[in-house]
């Protein structure tokens, strides 16, 4: 459905007739800038290395390989997640996810600290953040594990630096869902495989 | 005029101005605990007033915390400045060259405080990241952010749009030229928490529920995985780096009457999306598609750095460094040109009006992080400097002979 907007026509017209200015021929062949009051426009030359994400391709390319216990059920990955799992059973419910992001992701302090505002936990010092952790080895590289208790959601993480960028393994739910999945959870990182083509 | 010439050019007005120079940088140093040096920096030096107040975090005592003092700001004491030393000049000084030394002087201070203006207003900042065997030809910053619109349709070259955070911040409705789109951002979160906001136990961010546009209007993120943000306080550490987040409805405008637009939605985009290529949020318009995203702001250049070797060396048998370096070729498109340069500390590469920094390093040392500055008045304060050295050299000299003359005659 077509609809006037708030400002009425007289603005609209008014901003019609701002035509954008180009400034320069900016920069030869690289990028041609053009600019109004609000938007700056320009051009990126594709032939230019820097201007493809090769993180972006790796990412996306990554493959990975994991055994679920008989009570995870496996659902559709989405566009964010690389694989999630759904458990449900007397004691509560929890999801498992993994992400993958480039670079550190804003570090395991700030990680680890979002993780217990998810769960209502109080917020520590930095420095104690350190005692939450401790190394595992997931996919053959040095990770860490996690265990955050909370008063009804809990959650369990691993997070694991590979090769410029962090894997995020997590389980949340309710409390007694978390705990009683916990053994499980940690066998399932400790078989976690991604390809790994950087060696 | 006499009055204001007077006035202006008295020796009291100089150190009443320089004394009220040391209470604002006394309480400017005070806030910057509380605000970082770059917010303390535009609210106390880039500003004609400014109020202290007492910090609430520090105390508990409501009555300390009613204390208040304006203060003159950093431009207004510094014109004044430069006022009371041009009407002293026209005033109290006359040319002549036994006054040549103190006239250096006061030309090299003039000229200290007109590049201040200079860096204030016209120098820019940002960080050019590179990992060893990559080459980039952008840096970033953090304090900034700006929502970008790629069309990546054409198989030689993306198109940007780039809208600033202060553009976004007023929340106006903004064509993207030679497109039917406009954006208008119905919320900017210059630091948020995002959550997932179909979990029951998590509270939903009261203006998604209040709220002017109904919720069937969200799409990508906030649609598919529930996003929502929830903006929390800004984080001045100079270190920390603030989740910005923003809420953007995207508006077509009709091809048969051109005067109107329709919704296509609301989008969530964030500053912590950007970097996770997983998180695509496109808009399809006219056979052309279009990422949508929230990042920092980027500053091209029409080069690019490859970073051939990082190092980091240290004492031997100590981890105290005593060396950051980085080998570098400069790939310049402009001038088909490729030229090798090692950049250290306190040895930066000059290219093109841009100041490249060894700021720091990551990524067990193969990320190399350069401070990138543009100051077109970056030699300003060496020639002034300069200037008054050689003001001061001349005076003392002058003064030194005068007293020789005098004592020889005595003799």
């Amino acid at each position: 459905m077509l609809r006037s907007f708030y400002h009425g026509p007289s603005l609209i017209k008014n901003i019609f007739s701002k035509k954008c200015s180009c400034l320069s021929l900016f920069f030869s062949f690289f990028f041609i800038g053009c600019s109004d009051q609000n938007v700056t426009t320009y051009k990126l030359d594709k032939n230019i290395s820097s201007n493809i994400s090769d993180t972006e391709h790796n990412l996306n390319e990554s493959k990975i390989q994991y055994s679920i216990p008989e009570n995870w059920l496996e659902l559709e990955p989405t566009s964010i997640r690389k694989a999630n799992f759904a458990i449900s059973n007397d004691e509560g419910s929890a999801e498992v996810t993994i992400i993958v992001f480039p670079g550190d992701a804003g570090g395991l302090t700030e990680n680890v600290k979002r993780w217990r505002s998810q769960i209502n936990l109080p917020s520590i010092r930095d420095s104690e953040i350190g005692n939450l952790l401790e190394p595992i080895i997931i996919s053959n590289h040095e990770g860490y594990f996690t265990k955050l208790i909370g008063e009804d959601d809990s959650i369990l993480g691993g997070i694991l630096p590979f090769h410029g960028s962090t894997w995020f393994i997590k389980i949340q739910g309710t409390t007694s869902c978390v705990i009683n999945e916990t053994n499980r959870f940690k066998y399932f990182l400790e078989n976690f495989q991604i390809e790994d083509n950087f060696h | 005029m006499q009055i204001l010439l007077k006035i202006f050019s008295s020796l009291k007005l100089t150190v009443l101005l320089l004394s009220a120079s040391l209470l604002l940088i006394f309480f400017g140093t005070l806030d910057q605990v509380e605000y970082g040096i770059w917010e303390t920096q535009k609210k106390y030096f880039e500003s004609f007033f400014v109020v202290w107040s007492f910090p609430n975090n520090s105390s508990n005592n409501t009555l300390l915390s009613l204390i208040k003092i304006p203060l003159p700001g950093g431009y207004l004491l510094g014109g004044l400045l430069l006022i009371n030393l041009f009407a002293a000049h026209i005033t109290r000084f006359k040319l002549s060259w036994k006054k040549l030394g103190l006239f250096s002087i006061h030309l090299g201070l003039i000229l200290l405080l007109i590049s201040e203006l200079i860096t204030d207003l016209v120098s820019e900042e940002s960080q050019m990241t590179i990992d060893e065997g990559q080459a980039q030809n952008y840096s970033e910053t953090v304090l900034e952010n700006e929502l970008v619109l790629i069309e990546k349709s054409n198989p030689d070259y993306d198109v940007v749009h780039s809208i600033s955070e202060d553009v976004l911040k007023q929340r106006k409705l903004i064509p993207i030229p030679n497109t039917r789109l406009y954006v208008k951002a119905l919320e900017y979160f210059p630091n948020s928490n995002i959550i997932i906001s179909k979990n029951k136990d998590i509270p939903k961010p009261n203006f998604v529920t209040e709220n002017i546009f109904n919720l069937q209007k969200l799409n990508g993120v906030a649609k598919n995985e529930s996003y929502a943000a929830i903006p929390k306080p800004y984080d001045y550490a100079v270190d920390s780096i603030n989740t910005a987040t923003c809420y953007i409805e995207v508006f077509l405008q009709s091809k048969e009457f051109p005067y109107e637009v329709d919704s296509l939605g609301v989008w969530l985009v964030s500053n912590v999306f950007y970097t996770r290529p997983d998180i695509k949020q496109v808009i399809s318009v006219d056979n052309k598609e279009y990422d949508l995203e929230l990042r920092f702001k980027r500053t091209y250049y029409p080069f690019e750095i490859t970073l051939n070797d990082f190092k980091h060396d240290k004492y031997p048998g100590t981890e105290i460094p005593h060396n950051f370096s980085s080998a570098i070729t400069i790939n310049d498109f402009e001038n088909n040109t490729k030229q090798n340069s090692l950049i250290y500390m306190n040895h930066p590469l000059r290219y093109k009006g841009y100041t490249f920094y060894q700021a720091s390093f990551a990524n067990n040392d193969l990320t190399s992080i350069f401070q990138v500055v543009k100051n077109p008045g970056w030699a300003l304060p060496y020639i002034s400097v300069l200037l008054m050295g050689l003001g001061m050299t001349l005076q003392f000299s002058m003064h030194f002979l005068k007293y020789l003359k005098k004592r020889k005659i005595n003799e």
